[in-house]
């Protein structure tokens, strides 16, 4: 990286190089700036057992008032090293919109969330998404807009998720629970 | 690999999307190590300086990581904020200039233009630490950066706020002040007749 300079001897060069690899940051450096970070509100504080069931709480009462609401129900992402990869999107076909009694719905939203959580950080995003939609597409007179919702085929949701390969994103679609309401269909972000 | 900046924007867009530890722990791993033995060595071996502008420099980078331009890369901006906080203390306490004054007596007589050609690329680290320490803090900059850390002009000049010019003149003056630190010990141990 350096640019050739004739000042310095091979020797010089060498000797200032090697201060490379001494001087290391002290081992309590790394949990002490984090802490500072947490303080400043810079970093979310890690949850506590107690907070980690208010979550899933919270995630089932708001699965149910955003199905309620006809709103997108964003899932809680997991901790954990990030997965090397590539990123893919799991788009959840469903024939129709099921109706569901409040019970089965909260159960659904429940298997739902368990299964986002339990991707751990390979999970990225999560969405359910309105049927109240739109289709756009050239006609004579401009575009056309064609009012679509819930009859027929139609996508009813996303998951964005980390995986090293299409086959590993597809192992992780296996284990999705949108499976016993519909198919999926798994397809890799180009970059 | 440090320096790529693909690699960096994809660790920043993860601690954006997340901010948790598991998030932030790859972009602070990545570039710690580096950017506290560059602090440590430009503030003159103050390890409690050094550990307290590191902590700085990262609560004020990832305060204003959203709408970093990347016009630089995250190292060079990463770098000029850790050196602002390290000038800001300076100025602050004005430690910087009672430190000089006092090392004034341990300095070999030298005068501030006064250089030497002879090398002195046998001498124990330590010894080259401390003379390193003990250089004006503008030349410790520019050769702690260019020498030791191995930056560009350029990435030395955008993280010190000079023009690439300054980077080189400072740095030249930086070595010959260095060997004229180094020379006596050099006779010293017969290495220079």
């Amino acid at each position: 990286m350096n640019e050739p300079d004739s000042e310095l001897t091979s020797e010089e060069r060498r000797l200032l190089a090697s201060l490379r690899e001494t001087a290391p940051p002290p081992a309590t450096l790394e949990a002490r700036s984090l802490e500072t970070l947490r303080e400043r509100r810079l970093l979310r504080a890690a949850p506590r057992p107690w907070q980690r069931q208010v979550s899933v709480l919270w995630l089932i009462a708001a699965s149910v008032a955003c199905i309620a609401l006809g709103r997108t129900l964003p899932f809680p992402r997991a901790d954990g090293p990030i997965p090397t990869g590539e990123t893919f999107m799991l788009l959840l076909h469903q024939s129709e919109t099921a109706a569901l009694e409040e019970d089965a719905s909260l159960e659904v939203a429940r298997e739902y969330g368990e299964w986002a959580r339990s991707l751990g950080s390979a999970f990225v995003d999560g969405s359910e998404l309105d049927e109240n939609a739109l289709r756009m597409r050239p006609s004579a007179g401009g575009v056309e807009r064609i009012r679509t919702g819930s009859e027929g085929e139609h996508v009813g949701g996303y998951f964005v998720v980390r995986a090293p390969d299409l086959a590993a994103a597809a192992l992780l679609a296996e284990g999705c629970p949108h499976l016993e309401h519909g198919w999926i269909e798994v397809r890799r972000l180009v970059p | 690999m440090i320096d790529s900046p693909d690699d960096d924007r994809r660790l920043v867009a993860a601690y954006l999307s997340a901010r948790t530890d598991a998030s932030f722990l790859p972009l602070y791993r990545r570039h710690t190590p580096r950017l506290y033995r560059a602090v440590l060595r430009m503030a003159g071996g103050r390890e409690a300086e050094a550990d307290e502008v590191v902590q700085e420099a990262w609560t004020r980078a990832l305060a204003g990581v959203q709408g970093f331009g990347w016009q630089s890369t995250f190292v060079v901006w990463l770098h000029g904020i850790a050196i602002n906080c390290l000038r800001e203390r300076r100025r602050s306490t004005e430690r910087e200039r009672q430190l000089d004054v006092e090392r004034q007596g341990s300095l070999p007589a030298a005068d501030p233009d006064e250089g030497s050609d002879a090398a002195f690329g046998e001498v124990p680290l330590d010894v080259l630490e401390k003379a390193i320490a003990k250089l004006p803090l503008g030349y410790r900059e520019a050769l702690v950066l260019h020498d030791v850390e191995g930056h560009t002009h350029a990435q030395v000049a955008d993280m010190l706020g000079i023009s690439p010019g300054t980077s080189k003149s400072q740095l030249t003056r930086a070595r010959r002040r260095l060997r004229a630190m180094l020379e006596p010990r050099l006779r010293r141990s017969g290495e220079l007749s």
